[in-house]
This record gives structure tokens, C-alpha cells and sequence, in this order.
């Protein structure tokens, strides 16, 4: 697990390495089992940053065999090398444990950038230490469970040796471990300098900065006193645990410029392009195929088209503008061949088992029927009027008893999907896109709804400026889904922008016509609203919020799933605070949702 | 005399630590006769508080959990035969309107709809009870204060109070207190000492971050308090932690592990 490639100068740390508790079998290096260790270990991981550090950055894995061996945090997120060497189990749990919480601790606490200016590898290299001990600290005065989840991968002792690297393994365990004793001189003064510049600053702020800066070219100067060398091309951060504390300096001025997509493909080549960071930017109109869309109308089943007009709200005037946007209407282009991926029949066992549980046909809300002959309990006011008529010497009513029955459920549920460009985003480990995840969830659901009872659609919708909503129906309302419908679904596509409002005032008034006691518009989407020539983001925000607004006077219930992670604010805005869900793990989605809808109805 | 609201009397304080003003604007709430409605989360203290000023005001309090198979005649009270004949129970709403206390209707979303008809007149200027079965237009008692208490993070659509009957209440908002005060209400009610108390709740303050993004609620106080016990009787802060709210509050097992981890980081 320690740095493969420092073979020169390194006895004493293959020496520790020997020792060392992870260093277990090399030969299962590659063994498949290692690519799994990431994708079980992110839910997880996600979940702890949450409640750990309340942040919510992407958790993305790189690739193995890269330099890489180190995680690593950009402006997309946290990426974590996927299988942490040589380790396995419970050990790799840990290993992540420690990774993700003190990249978090970086995330959190390392606000101010290092310039790195005329200081030299050593010293920048100490500086790395010193600073991973400053936020490790400034973590454990609030979580002081982190002290021990990160001491365990400290396995260095006094005996590791007298390199530079491991003096400073030896001092980044001292500053992490106060019960740790080290008699090197070096060590001791390292410890008692960034104790007293700790107390002193209370570990945060410009001083502190500028205290370990001096620190670090003073802790230097010293190894180089002691004539010791520092390979720092070959050099890896340890422990392993800790990232390559790229993070905390200062970006170079031709760096300046880069996007957050470069970031990624200079740091891990290898790494998928598709993690994180598109999700997070809105398709950009400029990158809209429009030859996508010419192309589709010429395929075979070319499908008859609908106008509608809709009004859009606009915030600065405070008012509607009349028939603002049109809404083409049509069938969704059928695909010949669908394949239910083996993931939709893992799920579907799952859920005929929910829907045994809920029974089929009804909810739980119950109605009390009075006055029967037979029953469980008796119905208290039936039983005395007959015991009064007994008294009474009149004929007494046998129909004294009281039962139970579960209501009929009576729904009809529009799902909607965005599916805008931003929805090809490849987010699931075997290759799956956002909107292959919603068409699945979308299906599922219509297939859990349509078993219960309810009657069900699924729609599309992609925008193209106000005068192409473009509003493609794969199922229509129905209580059953066909294999054409599930052809249609297939054949949705990512393209184009978001213009929610349009959308939803559409598809209200297609579900509003229905007759029955619920209706549900379910709108599942990634990300804000967006479209071309807006450039005012608060303008179809607002929209939006009254295009669901308008739906609730007319008895539909808008509810809206977000796959964007940071969606919160503009969600709870749109959708009211209960009528919304954000679901960090995109790959649950097809479990979830049909539960989730279920529930909502039951 | 006979008290017929003797068992409703509350003899001793029950523990509240206020958070904001709400026991200023309850007192004044309650001197105007409003009806009260208090929102939060569950096991934030609303029960309490009620507890708390029912004692307060020297009122009796009836309190009512509601379920979705309480009615209005659950409410209002039915007529019961004994030897010599029929005679008419009151109800635990009536019995407050006709004796004057503070009646207490806990989750009142969750009561069955034909409930709304009898609040409704009993929750404005009318302040009158219609019992129809027994005839009679019960005025209420001076001392007759009506409070609800609901959820609005409930999950579930088709349960919400209708428009008619929020208008008809003053509002006071429960949160989970700041840390420090929720410190001392677990260090009041657990007994346990202060150092490991703070953990406790910056343990629970954690979790309540993942609320909507994996939990249904945080912790609530009242776990909290729990856990607290179990340490001060001597179990292990994982263990109780684990016991008293991961398990109650998580299925998931990627969120079990995650707030197990929660709990080691924060002792």
C-alpha cells in the first residue's frame, strides 16, 4: 500500500511496509473483487459527510493503476482511488472511513489556500503535514472519534528509521496522537511549535496560515541541517489515507482558467468523464444537437404533432404573458428492442413482495362500517339501542357489530421526466445514464401503480426556447403497461433544456381531467429549470413554483423527485417543503421511487 | 366538593426548559381563550409544553392522542347503560367544554374528518359544543382552551388539516432547541453528566442533517434523552446510541453504518 514505484532510497519504508498491518497480499492487487470496493463503500460514505461535516461533495472513484494511489479533492467533488491497495473487508470500510472524513476535514476547515511561492519540496511537503494536522485537529475537537479512526492507520514507530519520510510520518503521527512518545529532537520541536501556534490561533484564520508557513520552512531548514534527502517526485503522502493535498494550494495562475472537466482529465486520466461534473452544469444551448432533433421527426414512425399554448409567469412584470410558450405534442419514437436491464427484475421481486405487504387494490386508510351482523368488535351505540329496545320490550336490532375495511385506492399518476441533455450523464457503475435510471424508476413505478390498481402515464418533456416544448408521450393513461408503451419509453432521448413550467401547466391539464379521488404529477428531473435565452435563474424558478401552484387549485398533487444533490432551496421553492424528495443515490432511484409513491398514496 | 377533573389536574412541575418567548405567548393565547395550534417535529416537547402550562395556568389538562379511527362521538361522548338504565358519558371534549380545562389533541391530521365538524364551532367566537345525541348546545366553560398539536414534515400527501380549520388557530413553532438548552434538558432529564451530554446531542445534531436525504426526522429529543439514560445507567455511548436512535430511526443498512460511524466519531 506504500509508494510501489520509491525503490531507491527507500529500504525503511518497505521495511515498515513489511510490518505494516495493511500490507497484506500484493497478489490480490487485481483481483476483481477490489473494483467493488468503492461502489459499496459510497452510499455510505455520502451519507456520514452529511452528518459528519454537513457538506454534500460528489464522491467519485478513480481509476487504479494511476498515479492516483492517493485521493484527491477538486471543485467536483471527492475522489477516492477505487480500491484502497492491498486491502480488503472491513479494513477497506475503515480505509474509506478515514479517507472520506479527512478529505471532508479539508473540505471544511482548509478555507485559506497556500501560495507556495520560493518554498522547496521539503517544505512544502511539511507544510502538507502540518496542514492535514491542523484540520484533523480542528475535526477532532468537535469529533473526537476521528482521532482514533485516523491513529490506526498511523503505523509508524520510533524504530521506522531516520529518512526524511519517515521523520515526517513520525511527526504527522505525533500531531495526531498526543499519547505517542518520540524522543527525535526534530519531532519533539515540530509537535511543541504547532501546539503552541494551535492554541494561539485556535487553529484557524489568516494567522494560522501564516503560522504553519513559518513553521514549515523552519521544520525545512532543519532537515536540511541534518543532510537528509526528499525524493519528492516519487514521494506519496502518508499515510495512505490522506489526499494528495493538492487542495490546499493556491491554483497557479495558468491554472486559473482550466474547468472543472480539465481538472478531472489532468488528474486521473483514466478517470470516467462522465462523474459528477457535467451532472452538476446545465446543458449549456450552445452544445444542443440540433441535428438530433431534425433527425428524429424523419425516423419511421413519424408521429403526429399537437400545439398547445400555455402563459409563463414573469416575476419582473408580475404578471402572466399570454400564450407565451407552445408545447408540441406528440407520441414518443418508438424503439424496436427494449431490455429490461437484470437490475428492473431485482427490483420488481422486490416490490410484488411490497405489494403483497400493502395489499393489493387498497390503502390503508380504513372505513369503519356500522351496525353489522357480523364483525370483530361490537359497535357500541348498535349494541345499546338493541339492549334499549330489549328493555324496552321492543324487537332488538341483530345488527350490532362493527368491521373493518380498507378503502379502494383511486389513483391516477402522471409521471414526468425531464429529459433534458443534462440527463446523458453516465451516473451508475455499469454504464447507465440519468434518464436510463428515471425511464427505469418511471417504469417500475407505472408497473407497481398499474398492479395496485391506479391508472398511470408516462411523459417527457425537453425544451428548445419557448416555442418548442417538446412534450413526448410514452404511456398514455392507462392501467396497464404495454410493451409498445415501454417501446415509446425506450425511445426517449436526452436533449435540449428545461423548461419546467410549460411542462407542468401541460401535463396538468392533462391529469386533471381524469375522474378519480387522487391525482398524482410525479416530476422527476436533475436539476434546476433552464433554457435558452434566460439568463435571469430565477425567472423559471418562479415560474415553475406557479405552474405547481396553479395545479394544486385544480386537485393535483405535484410532487417532485430531484436528482441534483444541491436542490434543496430551489426544489422546496418550486414544489412547497413537503412536496419534494432529493435523492443523493441516483442509483437507488428505481428501488426507491415505487416505494416512495406507494407510500405517499397509501 | 367533587372535582369531576380531579384525575386531570397536573400536582407537580412538569420539567419544560423554554426555548424562545412560548410560554409568554401561550399565557396570552390562553387569557384570550385562542386555540392554540403547536407545530414541530415529533418528540420536540410539544406534550410538554402543554404539560408544562396546564400546570402553569392551574388548568386541568385532558389530553387526546388521535388515531384515524377517532370520531366525533369518541370525542363528544355516547350514551352506556348501567342497572338501572341508560345514562350519557361524556366525552373527553365534552368533559372539558362542560368543566372548563385545557383539552389537548395530539396529531389532530391523524383524527378522522367528521372530527373538523365538532372543532369547528368550539374553535371560534361560538365557543359552543353541539351534542346532538343528548340535545344539547354545550356553551363552553370560561376556562375551556382547545390546542392541537401537528407534524408538517409528515410525509404523506393526503393528510394535511384543511384550510378551514388552520384559520381558525394561533400558531406557536417547536424546533429542536439550540445545542446548549438541549444539553440541559438531557442533563436534566437523563441525570448524565454535562461533558458526555454534549456529545450525545452533537451526536443527535448530526443525524438531523441527513434528514431528507436518506431519514424521514433526525433524532429527536426525547431519543436523545433515552440514550442519555442508558449511559448514565452505565452502557457504552456506542451502544446506547446505537440502541436508543440508529436502530429506531434508520432501516438502510448503508445509513445504519453510516451513523454508527457518526457515533464513533462523536465520542
Amino acid at each position: 500500500m506504500l509508494s510501489q514505484k520509491s525503490e531507491k532510497n527507500s529500504f525503511e519504508i518497505r521495511n515498515l511496509e513489511s510490518r505494516s498491518r495493511h500490507s497484506q497480499n500484493v497478489a490480490a492487487e487485481h483481483s476483481p473483487i477490489s473494483l467493488h470496493e468503492f461502489s459499496s463503500n459510497k452510499s455510505r460514505l455520502g451519507y456520514s459527510l452529511r452528518a459528519l461535516f454537513d457538506i454534500a461533495p460528489a464522491l467519485l472513484p478513480v481509476a487504479q493503476g494511476l498515479a492516483a494511489d492517493r485521493s484527491f479533492i477538486s471543485n467536483v467533488g471527492i475522489h477516492l482511488p477505487e480500491a484502497s491497495r492491498a486491502m480488503r473487508g472491513l479494513l477497506a470500510k475503515q480505509w474509506y472511513e478515514a479517507a472520506a472524513t479527512h478529505c471532508a476535514a479539508h473540505i471544511a476547515f482548509s478555507t485559506e489556500p497556500y501560495q507556495r511561492g520560493n518554498l522547496k519540496p521539503i517544505q512544502i511537503s511539511l507544510l502538507g503535514v502540518l496542514e492535514d494536522a491542523r484540520v484533523e485537529a480542528l475535526a477532532i475537537d468537535s469529533m473526537p472519534g476521528l482521532r482514533r479512526l485516523w491513529a490506526d492507520f498511523h503505523d509508524v514507530s520510533i524504530d521506522s528509521g531516520h529518512t526524511f519520510e519517515v521523520l515526517q510520518m513520525r511527526l504527522a503521527k505525533g500531531l495526531l496522537d498526543p499519547e505517542y512518545l518520540d524522543p527525535h529532537p526534530w519531532v519533539c520541536r515540530g509537535r511543541s511549535m504547532f501546539l503552541a501556534a494551535y492554541k494561539d490561533t485556535q487553529g484557524s484564520g489568516e494567522s494560522s496560515v501564516a503560522a504553519l508557513r513559518n513553521m514549515a520552512s523552519i521544520l525545512g531548514n532543519d532537515i536540511g541541517q541534518m543532510r537528509l534527502q526528499f525524493n519528492d517526485r516519487e514521494y506519496l503522502v502518508q499515510p495512505s489515507y490522506r489526499d494528495n493535498n493538492q487542495f490546499i494550494w493556491e491554483l497557479k495562475e495558468q491554472d486559473e482558467d482550466r474547468n472543472p472537466l480539465d481538472v478531472t482529465v489532468r488528474l486521473s486520466s483514466d478517470a470516467k468523464p462522465e462523474h459528477g461534473n457535467q451532472r452538476k452544469e446545465k446543458s449549456h444551448p450552445a452544445f444542443e444537437k440540433n441535428t438530433q432533433v431534425v433527425e428524429e421527426p424523419d425516423s419511421n414512425q413519424a408521429s403526429t404533432t399537437n400545439q398547445y399554448q400555455y402563459d409563463e409567469w414573469d416575476r419582473l412584470i408580475g404578471g402572466y404573458r399570454a400564450a407565451w410558450c407552445t408545447v408540441l405534442e406528440s407520441q414518443a419514437i418508438s424503439v424496436g428492442e427494449y431490455q429490461p436491464t437484470p437490475n428492473l427484475e431485482d427490483n420488481r421481486q422486490l416490490l410484488s413482495q411490497l405489494r403483497r405487504v400493502l395489499q393489493l387494490g387498497t390503502t390503508n386508510e380504513r372505513i369503519r362500517l356500522r351496525a353489522r351482523v357480523h364483525g370483530d368488535v361490537l359497535d357500541t351505540d348498535a349494541a345499546l339501542s338493541a339492549t334499549i329496545d330489549r328493555r324496552a320490550r321492543r324487537d332488538p336490532s341483530h345488527k350490532i357489530y362493527q368491521q373493518y375495511k380498507r378503502r379502494d385506492r383511486d389513483v391516477a399518476a402522471l409521471l414526468l421526466l425531464d429529459s433534458s441533455q443534462s440527463t446523458a450523464v453516465i451516473c451508475a457503475s455499469d454504464g447507465r445514464s440519468l434518464l436510463d435510471l428515471a425511464r427505469e424508476s418511471a417504469l417500475l413505478t407505472a408497473l407497481t401503480l398499474c398492479d395496485a390498481g391506479d391508472t398511470c402515464a408516462i411523459h417527457a418533456f425537453s425544451s428548445n426556447g419557448r416555442k418548442q416544448i417538446h412534450y413526448e408521450v410514452a404511456m398514455e393513461f392507462s392501467k396497464s403497461v404495454s410493451p409498445a408503451a415501454i417501446q415509446r419509453l425506450a425511445g426517449v432521448r436526452s436533449r435540449m433544456s428545461t423548461r419546467m413550467g410549460a411542462a407542468i401547466r401541460h401535463a396538468t391539464m392533462q391529469i386533471s381531467s381524469r375522474r378519480c379521488r387522487q391525482k398524482l404529477l410525479i416530476f422527476i428531473t436533475d436539476g434546476e429549470p433552464a433554457d435558452i435565452g434566460i439568463h435571469d435563474r430565477r425567472y423559471l424558478v418562479d415560474d415553475a413554483r406557479c405552474a405547481v401552484r396553479e395545479a394544486k387549485r385544480k386537485g393535483v398533487v405535484v410532487f417532485c423527485v430531484s436528482l441534483d444533490p444541491s436542490a434543496d432551496k430551489y426544489v422546496r421553492h418550486i414544489f412547497g417543503s413537503k412536496n419534494y424528495r432529493v435523492l443523493d443515490q441516483i442509483e437507488s432511484l428505481p428501488r426507491l421511487l415505487p416505494q416512495m409513491i406507494l407510500r405517499m398514496t397509501d | 366538593m367533587n372535582d369531576p377533573l380531579a384525575t386531570h389536574r397536573i400536582k407537580h412541575e412538569p420539567y419544560y426548559r423554554s426555548v424562545a418567548d412560548e410560554v409568554k405567548l401561550f399565557e396570552l393565547a390562553h387569557q384570550l381563550r385562542i386555540p392554540m395550534m403547536l407545530k414541530g417535529p415529533t418528540g420536540c416537547g410539544k406534550t410538554r409544553f402543554v404539560e408544562h402550562m396546564a400546570w402553569r395556568l392551574g388548568m386541568p389538562l385532558i389530553s387526546v392522542a388521535c388515531n384515524d379511527d377517532l370520531t366525533a362521538s369518541d370525542l363528544v361522548g355516547r350514551w352506556l347503560l348501567n342497572q338501572d338504565g341508560t345514562y350519557w358519558q361524556d366525552g373527553p371534549l365534552a368533559m372539558a367544554v362542560r368543566h372548563g380545562a385545557i383539552c389537548y389533541l395530539d396529531e389532530v391530521v391523524e383524527a378522522r374528518a367528521d372530527t373538523t365538524v365538532v372543532i369547528h364551532p368550539l374553535a371560534d367566537t361560538r365557543r359552543v359544543l353541539s351534542i346532538d345525541k343528548i340535545n344539547e348546545q354545550l356553551l363552553a366553560h370560561k376556562d375551556f382552551h382547545l390546542v392541537v398539536s401537528f407534524n408538517p414534515g409528515y410525509q404523506n400527501l393526503t393528510k394535511d388539516m384543511k384550510t378551514s380549520t388552520r384559520q381558525r388557530f394561533a400558531g406557536i413553532e417547536f424546533g429542536f432547541p439550540q445545542t446548549d438548552v438541549e444539553t440541559e434538558i438531557v442533563v436534566h432529564e437523563s441525570g448524565l453528566e454535562r461533558s458526555v451530554a454534549t456529545r450525545v446531542v452533537a451526536f443527535g445534531e448530526r443525524t438531523r442533517r441527513l434528514k431528507g436525504h436518506g431519514l424521514e426526522e433526525g433524532a429527536s429529543t426525547r431519543m436523545l434523552i433515552h440514550a442519555a439514560s442508558l449511559i448514565a445507567k452505565g452502557l457504552e455511548p456506542y451502544a446506547a446510541c446505537h440502541m436508543a436512535v440508529v436502530l429506531p430511526i434508520a432501516d438502510d443498512p448503508d445509513m445504519v453504518e453510516a451513523l454508527n460511524l457518526a457515533i464513533s466519531a462523536s465520542f
